[in-house]
């Protein structure tokens, strides 16, 4: 107990240090940098003379923070994105427990047919190797080109935010290395624990293999289901902003990389200590699931 | 014999395969990454795959395809740099905080604060702050190092743990194995697969990080700017002409060009292609992890590395390496061309003689081309008196850094004059002659109409039906213009000028004052104090801007040194002038301090029914000294002979300074020319006498070359400095210029950014030829070697055919 409390406790430390960390640096380090565009048209400038020259700070007239570009006060910009993240990460999460582990058990199941469990290795180490900002450009491109009709229709919108189908392929696109990490995991784990004596002995028993998967597999994998997912989150949290960004999503993360680009301060302290928070959240997910041997000297 | 992992294989094939792209990429590219396409026919850039290169091509028109394999090397070396440093620092940390038990809290929350903000933002502003000049690979990889070691840290400090639970290790403690053997010996082994799959990850994340940054716009890589506009024959309002690109190319810098949502509909291979080789080392590079690890999983690493199989590798690796540097680069032996032309830099004396011996050909009769430039200019300052007061032109006139107000200037045109005129003065006003001035054609209405001027006129006195001017000195005051309607409110944000109309131009008030016979003219403007010595001073104050004057005696300069003189003089000398006739001029030229503006004449001129213009009773002399300086300008052609008449010649060019420098460009041109006389390669050089009228003599210059195909002209400005800096405006040849010189090992800065058609026409002789202005810069070094080397390489591959360089 003491040990989970610690790493519970870990998550609003971790928050107020980086918290201090940006607040120390990011003023200063702004003060180094001249702008740069990051999304066109994302310089929002008052007068239409101003020349940006991109070696040189932003020139007067231009709007010094988000909430300026999009006419929203921070609070309301800014709480509203953390929402429009967290749904996406939620999704992901229940996308990468119910996809993942179906697969990580199918992958674990066939382990003696080569083609259909190394298909399944295949698969996952592909989707985890591919990074996530090709895969959100791959099904944009994709749904334009099957879905594009004469009349200008498409199958799904591929930017854009709204709790509807504008969700699906962002939720796709960041759920991906949650998706294969979960599968992965899961199989390994099932893999050797079919492989251990006790399932032979089950075997030999003549035990059926329904009865011997839901009573002396499935609690052993179980703990690392949790640690998967927390894993596999922390990737999906990693590829937040640029996944957001190329969506249009607008969310925490996004609003994150467009303030570097505006020298908003206070919006990347503020995103940055959300996205840290998340974090740290489902840092300690993974790690309070993992199995307890591999502590058993810290813990001792 | 045990059968062989097919997986094994696979990462093999993987490894050279990634080996061999990042030390042939650039060589087996069908073309430089130097090489761009502005313009093709009539179709949009960027041209679509099979269009003119198979693979497509990038917003400037250059082979994506080529591009990619040219950045293989750069992206690669950062790669796996920065993904080796992430496990090698992950490692030691992991080793400090598994041998050393109190620094485990602290390593355990710095890795916990390392993974917790997202990598890409930290990157971005890292890269941004530290690196915004040129990032080194050293630089990016520590930028992506800085939260990518938590990662292998976790993952190796808890397989160490692992480890040193289990029995062995306990035993081998227990029989008194040291710390070192039992890692070298025991640990290290089993640690092989984590290393390796983890190793393989870290690349694939930081081939992420990079391609992230990419589509950011923040290149890994020095960044250009490079604009085509200048080169295009036509303009495509569709068309973008301009980018930046990161040099040496790199993988990320390719995406920040395809990002836009719009390329996801119409010019999807700007993204695929880069990103497609993104994806393909993504997956070779995890193939190569995974086939490691699976044969490490139950074999010892170390027989591995004393094996056959490790120096076969290892050999193998070495023989690519050789054979890379074996290859030989493209046009290889435009260097030779480059030395020769360095090592015929000395001093030389007479650049006729050298055209001469080094065998060039002369345009016409002989290398020299002459030109009688005689111009009119003032010799003097204009001075005006009237009675006893007078008034002078500051005189010489000052440099543009001395500016201050003007108050006295004269204004010589073909239309004025100069000369010494001494007459009665009279006042004219304003030179109002509203039957002059009909109503102007009708063009399209856009919003409110307000009365032409014409209109608000209509109903003034004819200045000039009072008085006769004929012969004599006219006094006369520049007309602002007329309120069209109630002035805006003072604070309120409208200018206050709003709704006017302006007054005439000042030419033409002078020009109606010459036309009614005027001997002499005395013009009173207040805005003079508003403008400076230079055509372009902007000071946004009232009706002032660019100085008029000025910029009419460049439009029309004098023939003669005779004409009507004309001095233009502010209401502050004016009125000292005319004091002692009593005029008070005051109603003409009335200052507004609050709303900071001369006033214009009130709606419809209600106050000037009647003119002020009378015979002053008074003489005034004004003068204004001309004279026509005559001299002959002598500048010198040579042309390379035996070159095809219809082949584009490139012009290397320099000025002859007054007093020639240490550093000449004379040598250099000299050393180019003994170096390529007799190589046969398209070139003219031209040593040119600026003498009098630079515009004018390079005018002649063209006009001898005329016949001949002029595909690049290449300045050489200045050879003193530390580096040599390149200026162009045309935006395909900045990554060339830079090229060439590295390869003629030629000292030079790197050039940034296309320069602006105007920077370049300052310096430039001839215009509307792709220039290349070539000067010193920084410190008081000799580039007269480096400059010759440039240009030499350059004559190399223009010989050898290169593509880059318009034939």
């Amino acid at each position: 107990v003491s040990t989970t409390f610690f790493r519970l406790v870990r998550i609003p430390l971790t928050v107020a240090v980086v918290w201090t960390i940006l607040v120390a640096t990011v003023p200063v380090a702004m003060a180094h940098y001249g702008p740069w565009l990051v999304r066109p048209g994302i310089y929002c400038v008052r007068t239409s003379t101003v020349l940006i020259r991109f070696d040189q700070p932003l020139p007067a007239g231009m709007c010094k923070s988000l909430a300026d570009l999009y006419h929203l006060s921070f609070p309301d910009l800014f709480v509203e994105s953390m929402f429009r993240s967290l749904a996406l990460l939620v999704g992901a999460a229940v996308l990468a427990l119910v996809v993942g582990t179906l697969l990580g058990v199918a992958g674990a199941l066939l382990r003696r047919r080569v083609w259909a469990s190394g298909g399944i290795v295949g698969i996952t180490t592909l989707l985890s190797a591919v990074p996530a900002f090709f895969v959100a450009y791959f099904l944009q491109i994709i749904v334009i080109i099957v879905g594009a009709t004469p009349e200008g229709g498409k199958l799904l919108p591929v930017f854009g935010f709204g709790y509807d189908s504008h969700l699906v392929l962002p939720l796709l696109s960041i759920s991906v290395p949650a998706i294969a990490f979960t599968a992965q995991l899961t199989a390994t784990r099932m893999q050797d624990v079919l492989d251990a004596d006790f399932i032979t002995t089950a075997n030999a028993k003549g035990l059926r293999t329904r009865e011997i998967l839901l009573v002396h597999v499935l609690p052993h994998v179980r703990p690392v289901l949790l640690e998967a997912l927390g894993s596999g989150l922390r990737v999906s949290v990693a590829s937040l902003p640029i996944i957001e960004y190329l969506f249009v999503w607008r969310g925490i993360g996004q609003l994150a990389l467009e303030s570097v680009g505006v020298h908003d301060a206070a919006g990347v302290i503020f995103s940055g200590v959300v996205l840290a928070g998340l974090f740290a959240t489902v840092s300690a997910l993974a790690d309070v699931s993992r199995p307890r041997a591999l502590y058993r000297e810290t813990a001792g | 014999m045990a059968r062989r992992d097919p997986w094994l294989f696979v990462g093999l094939l993987a490894f050279f395969g990634l080996v061999f792209l990042a030390l042939f990429g650039e060589r087996i590219a069908p073309h430089e990454a130097i090489y761009f396409v502005p313009e093709h026919g009539s179709d949009p850039r960027p041209y679509d795959p099979g269009l003119v290169f198979p693979f497509g091509s990038d917003v400037l028109g250059r082979d994506l395809f080529s591009v990619v394999l040219a950045g293989a090397r750069a992206t690669l070396t950062i790669v796996v740099l920065s993904g080796a440093a992430r496990v090698v620092a992950g490692a030691l940390v992991a080793a400090v905080s598994s041998w050393w038990r109190p620094t485990r809290i602290a390593t355990e929350s710095l890795a916990e604060l390392a993974s917790a903000i997202p990598a890409t933002l930290v990157a971005l502003v890292l890269v941004k702050v530290f690196l915004k000049s040129d990032p080194s690979i050293l630089l990016v990889t520590g930028a992506l190092l800085v939260t990518g070691w938590a990662g292998p840290y976790r993952v190796i400090r808890a397989e160490v743990d692992r480890l040193r639970a289990m029995s062995f290790s306990q035993g081998a403690v227990a029989i008194g194995v040291g710390r070192w053997r039992l890692f070298w010996r025991h640990h290290l082994p089993h640690l092989a697969p984590v290393l390796a799959v983890n190793l393989s990850q870290q690349i694939v994340a930081s081939l992420v990080l990079i391609a992230e940054l990419g589509v950011l716009s923040v290149f890994v890589g020095a960044t250009r700017f490079i604009n085509l506009e200048e080169s295009l024959t036509r303009a495509a309002i569709r068309e973008v002409p301009f980018a930046q690109i990161a040099d040496p190319p790199e993988w990320g810098g390719l995406l920040a060009n395809a990002r836009t949502i719009e390329s996801l509909w119409t010019t999807r291979w700007l993204f695929l292609i880069p990103g497609i080789a993104f994806a393909v080392t993504a997956v070779a590079v995890a193939m190569i992890g995974f086939a490691l690890a699976r044969r490490y999983a139950r074999r010892d690493i170390t027989q591995d590395v004393r094996g056959r199989g490790a120096a076969m590798l290892a050999v193998s690796l070495l023989a690519i390496f050789v054979a890379s540097t074996l290859v030989p680069e493209r046009y290889a032996a435009a260097r030779e061309w480059a030395a020769a032309a360095r090592a015929e830099v000395r001093p030389a004396t007479e650049i006729e003689s050298t055209f001469a011996d080094a065998g060039l050909k002369p345009i016409g009769a002989s290398y020299a081309v002459q030109r009688d430039a005689g111009t009119v200019a003032q010799t003097g300052p204009a001075t005006v008196k009237v009675g006893a007061a007078t008034a002078a032109q500051a005189w010489p006139r000052r440099a543009p850094e001395l500016n201050g107000p003007i108050h006295v200037q004269s204004f010589v045109t073909a239309n004025t004059g100069g000369g010494a005129v001494e007459a009665p003065l009279v006042f004219v006003g304003r030179g109002i002659s509203p039957s002059e001035h009909p109503a102007p054609p009708k063009g399209p209405a856009y919003g409110q109409q307000l009365p032409e001027l014409n209109a608000l006129i209509a109903n003034y006195a004819d200045d000039y039906e009072a008085v006769d001017v004929r012969g004599k000195v006219v006094l006369l005051v520049r007309f602002l213009g007329v309120k069209a309607r109630k002035p805006p409110e003072l604070g309120s944000n409208q200018h206050p000028l709003n709704g006017s109309a302006y007054g005439f131009p000042v030419e033409d008030s002078i020009a109606s004052a010459i036309k009614h016979g005027a001997a002499a003219v005395i013009f009173v403007d207040p805005d003079l104090t508003n403008y400076s010595e230079q055509i372009n001073n902007s000071s946004g104050i009232g009706t002032a801007g660019a100085n008029p004057y000025i910029r009419f005696q460049g439009q029309l300069p004098p023939a003669t040194t005779s004409g009507v003189p004309v001095v233009v003089v502010d209401p502050g000398v004016a009125s000292a002038l005319v004091a002692s006739t009593g005029l008070d001029l005051s109603p003409y030229s009335r200052y507004d301090p609050l709303r900071r503006i001369w006033t214009f004449d009130d709606y419809m001129g209600a106050q000037y029914k009647q003119s002020p213009a009378r015979d002053l009773g008074i003489t005034a002399r004004v003068e204004v000294p001309l004279a026509r300086a005559r001299a002959l300008v002598t500048s010198y052609i040579g042309e390379v002979d035996g070159v095809s008449s219809d082949s584009g010649r490139v012009v290397v060019w320099r000025e002859r300074k007054a007093d020639e420098p240490t550093f000449s460009t004379r040598d250099v041109l000299a050393a180019l020319a003994r170096a390529l006389g007799d190589r046969r390669v398209p070139m003219v050089f031209v040593d040119f006498d600026p003498a009098v009228d630079p515009k004018a003599n390079a005018e002649a210059i063209a006009a001898a070359l005329q016949g001949r195909r002029i595909s690049l002209v290449i300045v050489i400005d200045r050879v003193d400095g530390s580096a040599l800096r390149f200026t162009t405006a045309n935006g395909e040849l900045v990554p060339a210029l830079d090229m060439y010189a590295e390869k003629a090992a030629a000292r030079h800065e790197l050039t940034r950014t296309t320069a602006t058609a105007t920077v370049v026409s300052d310096v430039a002789p001839l215009l509307d030829y792709k220039t290349v202005i070539v000067s010193g810069n920084g410190g008081a070094g000799d580039l007269r070697p480096d400059a010759a080397a440039f240009v030499g390489y350059l004559a190399g591959r223009l010989a050898l055919g290169a593509e880059e360089l318009p034939k």
